[in-house]
């Protein structure tokens, strides 16, 4: 597609001073975070897994969330009520109900399904219910932290590994990133935590002191979540267990398209350094959109909470990811090589 | 043309490509025609007491004939089923063996004491949100030990045997802070049976003033027979305007030390009118179920046989018997299995109704079919080449495949979270094919030999696939297990991927190329 060349063109020439956008969007991005909780007192939203509930769906084509949203909100003044449709391609399938009474209160989900029943008409066997206790909803957010953390660890050590310097550094950034990975997991002692938060910290260090191409990859996947997670929180879209399953794997996608560049501009020499880059961003272009497209259909057909929750995740940190990816790990290798040069 | 694809079908990435697509086939076993197969038999029903022989959930055997004629599916099932008379006998035919089985009404609905089911198209097991019912994650009130540990799975298994579902699975399942979970599932049934029966800790105790004169363990028997278990007769009554409450009872023989201890509570005790001075009372979980007057006659007797009574409510008559029996079965279950060593709390529950499980399959197919139309879509206007769009569809069409047989294999649930990671699987897929024929085609023209370009596409790919798989380690061993589904599947489809048909796909573009 020449178009794609075209563009790849016109980005290698203005590679030197596109890195300002990337700088922009992380700094608006902790300014949203500042802003949501100066609102809110959380940074982000959190739906019901994360913060106990439950949430009941309902197959009805008929009903109307208003109605009976306002019917339920009379029956239970004192419970935090959200009544919204599940379509499927723009039609109503059926109704989401969410109230704010967790899973220690059976009794009580019990009588509020009787009553969701009545009100939409719909046999109780024919109706799922989801509840989920408070205190498992604010284990399952530290644990899924925790998991990205130490995926972060685990991913650092292995980008090191394949672009670092020296057997005897990989060897001991593997070990230590392994070891601090252990602590986080197996412990809950604060100063456990601390000393694990150090060495993460360390290895930072190491990777921006011996490989800009390691911390870059990383810096970009950070990046990535980062503002994918503001993102949400701007667009007030809650972020469930399934979301945070889905920043792991945007971890994944986001290495892909910076392996590819890393390998392309600084692991073969051969080329035309402005080959080499064009001839990256082709490749890496085709790839998330690809990937994009594929994300994007399953999370306009999907009606499963899990399922959307995922792909909304990926649809909007794949789109953050090209800006990570191409507007400041590109410019970082830039700078790399320059360096190098002299 | 003839040539190449010669070269292509000896191939030996591509031999083992078909290789492992044909084992995964084999091991999803698809299987053409309907039928139904049994799913669970309740203990103690008509089923479990047919001649010649008990009926067996195990192994899901198929029926093949019911009453004469062929069973096709579990709705003409249970319509054949609701025309039969109650009392009368129906026949079933499984394998070579012909079954008489009474029917029974049961809460106004003709049973037979089993569930079946479709016949399953393939092996693959679809996970509680696909297939629809019921989990609950229980989480012990205070840190277990692992012997404690497996007397509560054990305690947990025998207690929804006792109430007669067969098709339950009972695991445990720790997260990354030590945290123990016990994760009940139970396939087709309504969210209050289970939970009442899962709720409670089930510590049983008899007092006769401030005495305990016996606990669970005494118990010998549970009574499950019509003439010793049951609606209490004439024990229903109208309590509000839309509330009834309905009465049930069944008798329990308790040990010969237990009775002596019994008799020798009551020895000392007052004549206060007709009766003794103090009551016995039966406490479950330290609630009382109920509080009884003692006959003057029966001082200092022991007494082996007694009988418990409690009730159940509902908004119709109906309603209350069918709870009132619920609750009857859901307390003979606790007695019988005896009480679990620590409290336990529910932390999470779910109910997912089949009708919506099914919906969401659909969906979820669809989603998964246009994801691998779309991406081909994009390939064939980006490459414009066959060459490269073919092969791309095979591999893709593959992986998929694969990774179905080898959760079909291994027998692990494909709920929703694996689906996107099949989605997922087949977005870092198509990455790598892109990787390798940009590799292959845009770099033709440059001097390197082919070898040397896949090392360079190669060394990308497994770059890229050792970060992802290190990323989502850790989600294997997070909350409850319950995203373990989606490192689990995303961990082996891209394993598949880099491993099996992604140098596939490398070989047959090189050959098509050439």
């Amino acid at each position: 597609m020449f178009t794609l060349s075209w563009l790849g063109d016109k980005y290698v020439d203005n590679l030197s001073y596109l890195w300002v956008i990337p700088l922009l969007l992380f700094v608006g991005a902790l300014a949203t975070f500042g802003y949501t909780y100066s609102t809110t007192g959380d940074m982000i939203y959190r739906d019901l897994s994360l913060s106990g509930g439950v949430s009941l769906t309902v197959l009805d084509t008929t009903a109307d969330a208003d109605t009976v949203q306002a019917s339920l909100s009379e029956s239970y003044p004192n419970n935090d009520i959200n009544v919204r449709t599940l379509t499927e391609l723009g039609d109503q399938i059926g109704l989401v109900v969410e109230a704010d009474i967790t899973s220690q209160e059976q009794d009580q989900i019990q009588s509020f399904t009787a009553t969701v029943s009545d009100a939409t008409g719909t046999a109780a066997e024919d109706i799922s219910v989801d509840s989920v206790g408070a205190s498992l909803g604010q284990q399952f957010f530290q644990q899924t932290m925790k998991a990205l953390w130490v995926a972060f660890l685990f991913m650092g050590a292995c980008v090191f590994y394949y672009f670092g310097d020296t057997t005897k550094r990989k060897i001991g950034t593997a070990v230590v990133s392994l070891i601090a990975g252990l602590m986080a997991t197996l412990s809950t002692n604060p100063l456990v935590l601390i000393a694990a938060g150090i060495l993460t910290v360390g290895l930072l260090v190491v990777y921006a002191w011996y490989s800009i191409p390691s911390i870059a990859v990383i810096l970009a996947a950070f990046s990535d979540i980062v503002i994918t997670v503001a993102v949400l929180s701007l667009l007030q879209i809650k972020i469930g267990t399934a979301s945070i399953a889905a920043l792991l794997m945007l971890i994944g996608y986001s290495v892909d398209t910076d392996i590819l560049l890393s390998t392309r501009v600084v692991k073969e020499r051969e080329d035309e350094y402005r080959d080499r880059v064009t001839d990256a961003f082709t490749t890496g272009i085709t790839m998330t959109l690809t990937t994009l497209s594929a994300v994007t259909v399953t999370y306009l057909v999907a009606q499963s909470q899990t399922l959307s929750q995922i792909m909304l995740v990926l649809v909007i940190g794949l789109l953050v990811d090209i800006i990570n990816t191409w507007l400041q790990n590109a410019p970082l290798l830039d700078i790399h090589l320059h360096w190098d040069k002299r | 043309m003839k040539t190449k694809l010669k070269r292509i079908v000896t191939n030996p990435r591509v031999l083992i490509l078909a290789a492992a697509v044909l084992l995964s086939v084999f091991a999803l076993g698809p299987s053409l025609g309907d039928g139904v197969t049994v799913q669970a038999v309740e203990n103690d029903g008509p089923a479990a007491n047919a001649t010649p022989a008990p009926i067996s959930a195990d192994n899901n055997p198929e029926i093949a004939r019911f009453n004469g004629e062929p069973a096709s599916s579990a709705e003409a099932f249970y319509n054949t089923l609701r025309s039969l008379d109650t009392n009368s006998t129906a026949s079933l035919t499984i394998g070579s063996q012909q079954y008489f089985v009474p029917v029974r009404e049961q809460n106004g609905t003709k049973t037979l004491g089993l569930r079946v089911q479709d016949k399953a198209s393939t092996n693959l097991q679809l996970g509680l949100d696909l297939a629809g019912g019921t989990r609950v994650i229980l989480e012990p009130a205070r840190p277990v030990n692992s012997t404690e540990q497996r007397r509560i799975l054990n305690n947990i298994e025998q207690r929804i045997n006792a109430f007669g579902l067969s098709d339950a699975s009972v695991t445990s399942a720790s997260d990354l802070s030590g945290g123990d979970f016990i994760i009940v599932e139970v396939p087709g049934v309504s969210q209050e049976s289970v939970v009442n029966l899962l709720e409670r800790q089930g510590r049983f105790e008899a007092q006769i003033g401030d005495q305990t004169v016996f606990t669970g363990d005494d118990i010998q028997y549970i009574c499950r027979q019509s003439q010793c278990s049951g609606l209490t007769p004439n024990g229903c009554q109208q309590t509000s305007a839309s509330q009834w409450t309905c009465g049930h009872r069944f008798s329990i023989t308790i040990s010969e030390d237990a009775a002596q201890n019994q008799a020798d509570a009551t020895r000392d005790l007052e004549v206060q009118g007709s009766s003794l001075s103090e009551n016995i009372t039966f406490i479950i979980d330290n609630s009382t179920v109920q509080s009884l007057t003692i006959s003057p006659d029966l001082r200092g007797q022991p007494q082996r046989e007694l009988s418990i009574s409690g009730t159940g409510s509902g908004a119709t008559q109906r309603q209350a018997q069918r709870n009132s029996l619920e609750e009857m079965r859901s307390t003979q279950a606790i007695l019988e299995t005896g009480s679990l060593p620590v409290e336990l709390n529910i932390v999470k529950t779910d109910t997912i109704s089949p009708s919506l499980g099914a919906e969401f399959t659909q969906s979820a197919i669809r989603a998964g079919l246009l994801a691998v139309l779309i991406v081909v879509s994009i390939v064939l206007l980006r490459y414009r080449e066959w060459k490269i769009s073919i092969p791309m569809v095979i591999t893709m069409l593959s992986e998929v495949t694969i990774l179905l047989g080898i959760a079909s294999f291994i027998g692990w649930n494909i709920d929703m979270a694996a689906i996107a990671a099949i989605v997922i699987t087949i977005g870092s897929s198509v990455d790598d094919q892109i990787v390798i024929t940009d590799e292959t085609l845009g770099r033709k023209e440059k001097k390197r030999g082919w070898e040397e370009r896949m090392k360079k596409a190669f060394f990308i790919i497994f770059a890229a696939y050792f970060t992802l798989v290190v990323a989502m380690l850790p989600l294997l061993f997070a909350g409850a297990g319950l995203l373990s589904g989606f490192a689990l599947t995303t961990i082996m489809g891209v394993t598949a991927g880099v491993v099996i048909s992604r140098p596939a796909f490398a070989e047959m573009v090189e050959i098509l190329l050439d």
